[in-house]
């Protein structure tokens, strides 16, 4: 069961991703709800150990990646209606950062990693109005229910 | 879990499993599969708590795509 702090904490950090482009520190959260940072701490850890895509960077407390996003860079960069500041977390997630931006135009620009050749895809909602080149596919390395076992999504 | 241009690019990375031909897929297959609530509701109050119901339907698209082999389903 999670608590109420928890999930709060969850939203909070999701949608200051969405405003801003990075993640907020644990002294932000601590303000945001008027607890002790230490608290805040801890309900950033234990809302990334519960949801599915979050994590902190390795032995910190901040914020890596808050699926769709990463808050550090990657090579997903993302442009919500013209404005580019985002990065997506990989090459899957970046097909869902158009349902937390409803009626916005999504353009993801990343790199074909093994040639570097241009990847651009455009979404609006239930739209995907663009695939550059049209033979694009997505690729995992580990088959979907051994995810949990990698620390990271093979950026 | 990454784009590349083409299936053929896919194996020219280093980093590629060559076991992992089944891994791959249309664009559109992914945008399905990452479609279902649990990634369009990520913004509301109690979806810490209804994620796991919000997971159920992932099953349902992965068959419906046709992605059914062991690289999404664990084997029996």
């Amino acid at each position: 069961m999670v608590s109420d702090l928890v999930q709060r904490t969850y939203t909070y950090v999701l949608q200051h991703m969405i405003d801003h482009g990075f993640a907020p520190h644990y002294t932000d959260i601590a303000v945001e709800f008027d607890i002790s940072t230490e608290e805040a701490r801890l309900a950033l850890n234990e809302a990334a150990e519960f949801a599915v895509g979050c994590w902190t960077s390795p032995g910190t407390d901040q914020v890596g990646s808050w699926a769709p996003f990463n808050s550090t860079p990657t090579h997903y960069r993302v442009s919500i209606d013209g404005e580019r500041k985002w990065f997506g977390q990989c090459g899957l997630e970046i097909n869902a950062i158009r349902w937390l931006v409803p009626g916005k135009e999504v353009l993801v620009e990343t790199r074909d990693l093994a040639t570097a050749e241009p990847i651009r895809v455009r979404y609006k909602d239930e739209e995907i109005l663009e695939i550059f080149p049209e033979t694009v596919v997505g690729h995992i390395n580990h088959p979907m229910w051994k995810w949990g076992q990698y620390p990271s999504p093979d950026n | 879990m990454n784009l590349f241009a083409c299936e053929d690019n896919v194996f020219k990375w280093s980093q590629t499993d060559p076991e992992s031909k089944d891994g791959i897929r249309p664009l559109e297959d992914w945008a399905a599969v990452f479609s279902i609530d649990m990634f369009r509701r990520r913004l509301e109050p109690d979806y810490l708590s209804k994620m796991a119901d919000y997971r159920k339907d992932m099953a349902k698209v992965l068959t419906e795509r046709g992605m059914t082999g062991p690289w999404f389903f664990m084997p029996r």
